[in-house]
C-alpha cells in the first residue's frame, strides 16, 4: 500500500484521534461526506467515486486546479529559494505588484490566514493613528485571532476567551446612527466591515450605511478596512467589492483563494503612506508586525497563477452567472413555506429558510438539547445534510443557522446550478413536508 | 481468558474494521482458520488481511454486500471448497444512520434492514446447509444494547438490532436438534463504531448510568465472541449476552 493510499484509509480516523474529536463527531453526525479521496475537474469524490460539488467557497477555481498545481509544481523542480533570510521575496515582490496593480493599493503584507490579515490591519490601524478605538459589526467574522475574536458575536467564537483586546467594540449592523455617535466619542482608529457579511447570514451592508462609513472615517482620519475575504478575488463577480464605495478602503484583506485554493495565503492590501505612517520611521520600525512564513515563494508563485487565471472575463462570467443562478434559485423556492429569499451578489449566495416549528425537527429531539437552548435553528443544518446526499457539500452560516451559504467554483457549469437548483426545491420540499 | 478455537472454520461478516476485525484477530490468535466478508473499502480489507494473517493462517476475503443472496451462496461455497466445510459463522456486517425518525427515508428502512437483518439471514440459510450436515456449528449474531435496553438510536437501527433477537431465538430453537448453537451477542458503547459519534452530553449520561463508568472495547467484545463460538461454550444457545458495563 502506498503512503498515500495508507492515509486515506486511516488518516481521517486519526484527525479525529490527534486533531479536534469534535469536528469528527459533527461531520460524522450530520452525515458529511467526508471521505473525499480524489479531486478531478474541480470537483471532490468520495472512495465509492460518488462526486460532490464543494461549495464552500475557498476553492474558487475548483480543487486542484491544474495551471495552479502545475505552476507549484515547476516552481518546486526548480532550484529557486522559497524562502529568503533577508525577507527579500522576488516571487512575494512580484506578486505584491500586480496585485497591487489589480487591486489600486500600493502596498501588500501577505500571511497565511484571513484572521492574520485581519490581525495585521487592526495593528496597522493602531499605529498609524496611535488611536486605541476599533470598530466592527455585529455578527462580523474576521477570523480567529485575539483582535478578531473581540469583534465577535457573543457565542462559541467569543466567550471562552475572555478578558478580550481593550478597545474594540461591535456596533448595531446598518445602523448608522450608532455608527455617528461612535465616531463622536473620539479616539477611534478603524472600521473594519465585510462589504457582505458570509458567516452573518449573507448580509450585505447598505449603501447608506457604507456612505456614512466612508465619509466618517474620513472625517476622523480613521481607517475604513474592507473584509474581503468572503467577497474579494472575484467572488462578488468584482476584483474587490469595496471598490464601488464611495471612499476607497484604506485596506482590504483577501485570503481563502489568494493561494489557488492550495496554499495557505492571505493579504492585506494598503497604501504606502499608511504603511509609512505606521511603520516607516526607523528600518527596526519596518519588521514592528512580521511573519516567518509571509514572504514565501511557494505561496506566493500560486498566488500568482491563481492571480492569472481571474481574468476580467472569469469575473464577468461569475457576476453574470452568479444573477442567474440567484434568480433560477429564487424562483425554484418561491412558495415552499420554509423558504424566505436567496440573496448575495456574484457566487456569493445565501438561502434564508424559516425554522421549523415542529418538535420533530428540533435539536432538543435530536439529543442536542444544548444547541436548542441557545437558540440555533436547526433548518440549515438539516438541508445542508439533505443536501450532502445530493452530491452537494454545502454549510450554514456560521452565526446564522437559518442560512445555507452557496459560494461554488467559479468554472462552475450552469447544468449543474440548475442541478442543484432541483435537487435544493425537492430537498426543502421534503423538509417543508415533514412540519 | 482466550478461547481455544484451533482449527475451527470461522467466516466473520463485515470483518475489516472495526470490532469485525477486532473479532478475526481474536480468532487468528485462538488457532481458527479465518474467512471475512467486506462490501467497500479494498485497502481496509488489505490492511486486515494482513493484520488477521499476522495472528495466525492467511485470511480469506470475499468481497460483497451481505445483502445479496447471490454472495453469501458463493462465499460459504468458496469456503466448503477451500475449507471442506465452516464451523462457526459471525454475522457482524451492519450498518448504522445517526437519522432522527422525520429524516429516516424509506430507502434508509430497506437499507439497514436489508444489510443489518437481511445480512444475518442470508448469510446463516447459506451455512447452516453445511452445518447441519456436519451436525455441529455456531452462529454468533453481533446485535446491539439500543435492542435491549431504553437508549436513545436511530429507530431502523434499533429495530434492524431487535430483530436479530427473534432471529436468533428462532433459528435457535429450529437448529438445536443438530447440534448448533445460535446466539446474541450485544455490546454497549464501544471504543470503535458508534461510540465514537455520540455527543459528549449524551456519553456522560451513558457513563454515569454505567456501572463500570467506561465504554467497551472491541477486544473485550471479541474475546466474549470467541469464547461463545468455542467449544467451551456447550450450551449456551438462544443466548442474549449484553456486555455494557453493566448499564
Amino acid at each position: 500500500m502506498t503512503r498515500d493510499a495508507d492515509i486515506l484509509r486511516a488518516g481521517f480516523e486519526e484527525f479525529g484521534r490527534f486533531i479536534n474529536p469534535m469536528i469528527a463527531q459533527r461531520a460524522t453526525l450530520t452525515g458529511e461526506p467526508f471521505r473525499m479521496v480524489r479531486a478531478h475537474g474541480g470537483v471532490l469524490h468520495d472512495a465509492e467515486g460518488k462526486a460532490y460539488e464543494d461549495f464552500h467557497g475557498t476553492q474558487a477555481f475548483g480543487h486542484r486546479h491544474p495551471a495552479i498545481a502545475l505552476a507549484v509544481r515547476q516552481f518546486l523542480e526548480s532550484d529557486i529559494p522559497s524562502w529568503y533570510p533577508s525577507r527579500l521575496s522576488p516571487h512575494a515582490g512580484r506578486f505584491a505588484r500586480l496585485l497591487c496593480e489589480r487591486s489600486g493599493y500600493d502596498n501588500a503584507f501577505f500571511t497565511c490566514t484571513g484572521s492574520d490579515a485581519v490581525e495585521a490591519a487592526m495593528k496597522l490601524a493602531r499605529a498609524a493613528t496611535r488611536r486605541p478605538r476599533i470598530l466592527g459589526l455585529e455578527r462580523a467574522y474576521h477570523g480567529c485571532g485575539y483582535g478578531a475574536t473581540a469583534l465577535m458575536p457573543p457565542g462559541p467564537f467569543r466567550d471562552p476567551f475572555g478578558p478580550h483586546l481593550p478597545g474594540v467594540e461591535t456596533l448595531a449592523f446598518g445602523d448608522v446612527a450608532a455608527l455617528e455617535q461612535a465616531f463622536e466619542a473620539g479616539g477611534v482608529c478603524v472600521l473594519i466591515v465585510e462589504p457582505i457579511q458570509g458567516e452573518g447570514g449573507v448580509r450585505a451592508v447598505s449603501d447608506d450605511y457604507v456612505q456614512a462609513a466612508c465619509a466618517l472615517t474620513a472625517r476622523h482620519d480613521a481607517l475604513l478596512v474592507a473584509d474581503e475575504v468572503q467577497t474579494g478575488f472575484g467572488r462578488s463577480g468584482h476584483f474587490l467589492l469595496s471598490a464601488g464605495w464611495p471612499r476607497k478602503p484604506d485596506a482590504a484583506i483577501l485570503a481563502k483563494a489568494l493561494g489557488g485554493g492550495l496554499v495557505p495565503l492571505s493579504a492585506m492590501l494598503t497604501r504606502r503612506e499608511i504603511f509609512e505612517r505606521a511603520y516607516g520611521s526607523d528600518v527596526e520600525d519596518g519588521e514592528a508586525h512580521n511573519a516567518t512564513f509571509s514572504y514565501n515563494a511557494v505561496a506566493a508563485v500560486a498566488g500568482l497563477a491563481a492571480l492569472e487565471l481571474l481574468t476580467e472575463e472569469l469575473m464577468a462570467r461569475v457576476s453574470e452567472l452568479g444573477e442567474w443562478f440567484r434568480e433560477r434559485l429564487s424562483s425554484a423556492l418561491e412558495g415552499l413555506p420554509l423558504f424566505r429569499e436567496v440573496r448575495g451578489r456574484g457566487l456569493i449566495l445565501g438561502i434564508e429558510l424559516a425554522s421549523p416549528d415542529h418538535p420533530w425537527l428540533g435539536f432538543e429531539h435530536f439529543g442536542l438539547p444544548s444547541l436548542a437552548e441557545k437558540g440555533r435553528s436547526p433548518i440549515a443544518p438539516l438541508l445542508c445534510h439533505r443536501l450532502y446526499r445530493r452530491g452537494f457539500y454545502c454549510f450554514p452560516c456560521g452565526h446564522d443557522w437559518n442560512v445555507v451559504r452557496l459560494q461554488p467554483r467559479y468554472f462552475i457549469e450552469r447544468e449543474t446550478l440548475e442541478r442543484f437548483t432541483i435537487a435544493c426545491r425537492e430537498e426543502l420540499e421534503f423538509l417543508c413536508g415533514l412540519t | 481468558m482466550t478461547a481455544r478455537l484451533q482449527g475451527k472454520r470461522c467466516l466473520v461478516t463485515g470483518g475489516s474494521r472495526g470490532l469485525g476485525l477486532a473479532i478475526c484477530e481474536a480468532f487468528a490468535r485462538a488457532g481458527a482458520r479465518v474467512a471475512f466478508t467486506y462490501s467497500t473499502h479494498d485497502d481496509d480489507a488489505e490492511e486486515a488481511r494482513a493484520r488477521i494473517g499476522a495472528c495466525g493462517t492467511p485470511a480469506l476475503v470475499f468481497k460483497g454486500s451481505v445483502a445479496d443472496a447471490a454472495h453469501a451462496q458463493q462465499t460459504v461455497g468458496a469456503l466448503a471448497r477451500e475449507w471442506g466445510g465452516i464451523d462457526v459463522l459471525v454475522n457482524n456486517a451492519g450498518i448504522n444512520q445517526i437519522l432522527p425518525i422525520a429524516l429516516v427515508e424509506e430507502t434508509d428502512w430497506d437499507l439497514v434492514m436489508g444489510v443489518n437483518v437481511k445480512g444475518a439471514f442470508l448469510f446463516s440459510r447459506a451455512a447452516l446447509k453445511p452445518m447441519i450436515r456436519a451436525r455441529r456449528g455456531h452462529i454468533l449474531n453481533i446485535g446491539a444494547f439500543s435492542s435491549e435496553r431504553v437508549i436513545e438510536s436511530p429507530v431502523h437501527y434499533a429495530a434492524s438490532k431487535s430483530a436479530l433477537r427473534g432471529l436468533t431465538e428462532a433459528m435457535a430453537r429450529e437448529v438445536g436438534r443438530y447440534g448448533i448453537l445460535v446466539n446474541l451477542l450485544s455490546p454497549g458503547l464501544l471504543d470503535v463504531g458508534l461510540g465514537q459519534m455520540v455527543p459528549q452530553q449524551r456519553l456522560k449520561e451513558y457513563l454515569d448510568k454505567c456501572p463500570l463508568g467506561r465504554v467497551g472495547t472491541a477486544v473485550e467484545v471479541a474475546s466474549a465472541a470467541a469464547f461463545l463460538v468455542s467449544d467451551a461454550n456447550t450450551f449456551m444457545t438462544a443466548g442474549k449476552v449484553l456486555l455494557d458495563g453493566g448499564l
